[in-house]
């Protein structure tokens, strides 16, 4: 019996002790497994709204009728209107709301596309509302500083915009004026519509 | 790496830490029966993950909740998931409390020295039940308007502080945007913020006193970490395939049709665990006093609230030591285990009562069924009206259902037209209508309807005229030439003057220009164009006015829109039946009385009743 206890005991221990840490591990690797696969269904079906916005279709530019042709005085100083159109808005749809302004100048007595220059009001920048400045007979955005043509381009060096204001789209339809409203990514100097 | 976490470590000690949270003893083993607090923490962190991605949607006022709600369910990818799960496990939450509470008290872990934490779990239990409380408003539909509506009036039922109580809670005397900002600052804000204080303590003390063995142990000492986390991990699995299965049982969560204070809602019921207390409420007549105090505070706040308290001194009830002869049981033990299983025999019973009575009682079940019926149809409408407008109206979803003929048609037809005529048989909302006086008006105008109405088989029949004075006069002096006609004279019509009849009924049918008959009376243009010569060959003529000649009642324009606006005006009018009109009121303004129906009401009536699909949609 003691000998047999003492030969056999070394020879019965070492096998289990693999065992054991086998064992072990797979419980735990069990408990990450399984605790992970109960934590990944909430947390990604929150990521998959919280991401939503990313891949929402683009609704592209809006175009939209501004005014007739004949109500813009030849020469005469930009003018704003503001943009008005349907839009939806998460649930709601709006038969009218404002969705931005832009600056309407009529430079020639024709009534062909190059006749009107038009600017979304939108600073380049970082996407304060311009101004026109009557006196001075330029753009100005209060918020930096950035001051810019009736042509569009930057005008003062030291203006902190990137580039000039951002021209749209015109078209004119029986004598009136329509623009394909569209809003551009602010602080770089290319020109990328935002759609 | 390792020398980050070395870093780390000698700054925040984080290693004691996972090591106190991970190797706590676990004397006796790793056992089933102690997962439930770790599946009740792992349901509140689902909660708290979900809530906060549904409040990144969710738009608190009265014309933006419903729409919200409906924005997350419809149309955000992955939202009906997101709002499915949310909703199923709060119910499963509640399933997992009582598992909880029973496996505390039946293994003693409520008494001596544990008694604040079970306090502590009580008070997470009230916390959570106010959770599920003020989240059932949220969605601002009507199941939970109504359903708020019983439990804020109980809380105004509370003596002395009740009626301030429930002016603050419901944000003023009437439920609007403050009852929801209230009502969400509370879901989102205070009750979630009081939850944490309370698991951190509650946690803290379960870890200060460990786990009470349930004796005999089966095996030896281990820790925490792996084995119990390892039961632990696959009872939290279990609860979310749980949640789960109903999720895509149901798509989601049910939005039932936006909020309506107008609207009365019958089947409106809280949650399923709030039942028995609607129950106990039915057992407290209003005209009575018990013990001088209003019956209906006994019901609303005395005895739950006494309950409440029971539970609260369960801990003092399990320290009485002595043990019961024979099974050798703690009196104490024995005691709180029998007032638990009480309970939820009570609990139990009371739900069974309640569901029994709307889904069983010969009288009532037929009231709920149809209130139910109702209000999947205008759920499922609504949705469908957000759908074909492509968005919902600023003024929010309501109005879409307010202004829609299939939708408000078929009540003001119910309520105003259904004592005399029936609508296929029925009111206009499904209720059998067996005692008309007047004719049935599903199809008026339509082909088949004046088929039927010129045949000598069915013009004396209640479907029609039967039950007019026209047919069955009360003192003889509105006898009908047309009936006399129909009966003596068609009766004896030969073939072509059969045919004759049928082309004039297409034509007549023509002048109500039905959407459901435009593409047939497209094909019929040459039939309908000898309307003219047949109403004058048929003699029709020598009594009606058709374009011009004759006398009344007017064909022109026969069951169109303006004919039947006008004809519900005033029926009396020339133009209609005269003096010779049977019962029918006049419902627009007619000399000095006021109208019955506004304008617009007359035209959701006449639209719902020309509509080709005027049966409601069924519920999806």
């Amino acid at each position: 019996m003691d000998t047999s206890e003492n030969v056999d005991e070394p020879q019965a221990n070492p096998p289990e002790e693999p065992k054991e840490d086998r064992r072990d591990f797979l419980q735990k690797a069990a408990c990450v497994a399984l605790g992970g696969a109960a934590t990944l269904v909430p947390v990604g079906s929150a990521v998959t709204v919280l991401v939503s916005p990313l891949f929402e279709e683009s609704t592209g530019g809006l175009t939209v009728r501004l005014t007739s042709i004949d109500s813009l005085e030849v020469g005469g100083p930009p003018q704003l209107f503001k943009v008005v159109t349907e839009r939806k808005d998460a649930w709601t749809r709006h038969t009218s709301s404002e969705v931005g302004s832009v600056f309407v100048q009529r430079t020639g007595p024709g009534k062909m596309v190059d006749d009107f220059l038009v600017f979304n009001s939108t600073c380049p920048h970082l996407g304060c509302a311009v101004e026109y400045m009557d006196g001075d007979g330029n753009y100005s955005c209060p918020c930096h500083d950035s001051t810019f043509a009736t042509t569009g381009e930057v005008l003062n060096q030291s203006s902190p915009s990137p580039r000039g204001l951002d021209s749209l789209e015109v078209e004119i339809r029986e004598d009136e004026l329509w623009v394909t409203y569209v809003n551009f990514k602010a602080n770089v100097a290319e020109k990328l519509p935002i759609v | 790496m390792k020398g980050i976490f070395n870093w780390l470590d000698q700054r925040t000690g984080y290693r004691e830490f996972v090591k106190d949270a991970l190797f706590e003893s676990v004397p006796g083993g790793a056992r089933w029966r102690y997962v439930w607090g770790s599946t009740l923490t792992f349901a509140i962190v689902m909660q708290f993950i979900t809530g906060i991605m549904l409040w990144m949607f969710y738009s608190a006022s009265s014309q933006t909740a419903w729409e919200s709600v409906y924005y997350i369910q419809e149309e955000v990818t992955g939202g009906w998931i997101l709002r499915g799960i949310h909703h199923w496990t709060a119910q499963v939450m509640t399933v997992l409390l009582l598992l909880h509470l029973l496996q505390v008290v039946i293994d003693g872990a409520y008494r001596a020295p544990r008694e604040i934490n079970f306090w502590f779990g009580m008070g997470l239990l009230g916390l959570t039940l106010a959770m599920s409380l003020t989240g059932y408003l949220l969605p601002w539909d009507q199941k939970g308007y109504w359903a708020t509506k019983v439990a804020t009036n109980l809380a105004g039922t509370v003596p002395f502080i009740g009626d301030a109580m429930q002016r603050v809670i419901v944000g003023g005397t009437e439920y609007g945007h403050h009852t929801l900002t209230r009502f969400f600052a509370l879901h989102a804000g205070v009750l979630p913020f009081l939850l944490i204080g309370l698991i951190a303590g509650h946690i803290y003390l379960f870890r200060r006193h460990g786990i009470k063995v349930k004796e005999p142990k089966k095996g030896p000492d281990v820790y925490f970490w792996p084995d119990q986390v390892l039961k632990d991990a696959v009872a939290c699995l279990a609860v979310l395939a749980v949640v789960l299965v109903f999720v895509f049982w149901q798509h989601g969560a049910h939005l039932s049709a936006p909020a309506n204070p107008a609207e009365p809602f019958a089947s409106a019921r809280p949650d399923w665990y709030f039942m028995f207390l609607y129950q106990m409420l039915k057992y407290f007549p209003g005209n009575e006093t018990i013990l001088g105090i209003a019956s209906p505070i006994w019901g609303a706040v005395i005895v739950p609230g006494a309950l409440f308290g029971a539970f609260m001194l369960l801990p003092f009830v399990g320290a009485m030591k002595w043990r019961l002869p024979v099974v050798k049981w703690r009196l104490g033990d024995f005691c709180a285990t029998f007032f638990l299983i009480l309970c939820i025999i009570g609990f139990v019973a009371l739900t069974y009562i309640a569901f029994d009575h709307d889904y069983n009682d010969p009288g009532y079940a037929p009231i709920f069924a149809a209130s139910v019926e109702q209000a999947n149809r205008d759920a499922a409408r609504v949705k469908a009206l957000v759908k074909e407008n492509e968005g919902i109206p600023p003024e929010g979803a309501l109005s879409l259902l307010q202004n829609d003929p299939l939708t408000q048609g078929p009540r003001l037809f119910a309520s105003n037209c259904a004592s005399c005529h029936a609508y296929g048989g029925e009111d206009g909302l499904g209720v059998a209508v067996t005692d008309t006086s007047a004719a049935d008006l599903k199809d008026f105008a339509s082909r088949e309807w004046l088929t039927e109405f010129m045949s000598p088989d069915h013009i004396e029949t209640a479907k029609y005229w039967g039950n007019t004075a026209f047919v069955t006069p009360e003192e003889g002096d509105k006898e009908s030439k047309m009936v006399d006609f129909v009966m003596d004279e068609v009766a004896e019509y030969g073939d072509v003057e059969k045919q004759m009849l049928a082309d004039l009924i297409v034509g007549l049918s023509a002048e109500a220009k039905l959407p459901a008959q435009a593409e047939v009376d497209a094909a019929a243009t040459e039939t309908i164009a000898q309307l003219p010569e047949l109403l004058e060959e048929l003699t029709c003529l020598d009594c009606h006015h058709f374009q011009g000649g004759g006398r009344r009642p007017d064909l022109t324009g026969y069951g169109s829109v303006e004919w039947m606006t006008e004809f519900i005006k005033d029926p009396s009018h020339e133009r209609f039946y005269g003096d010779r009109n049977d019962r029918m009121p006049s419902y627009g303004a007619v000399n000095d009385k006021p109208a019955k129906l506004s304008e617009r009401e007359i035209g959701l009536i006449v639209e719902w009743m020309r509509s080709p699909h005027s049966e409601a949609p069924t519920p999806h």
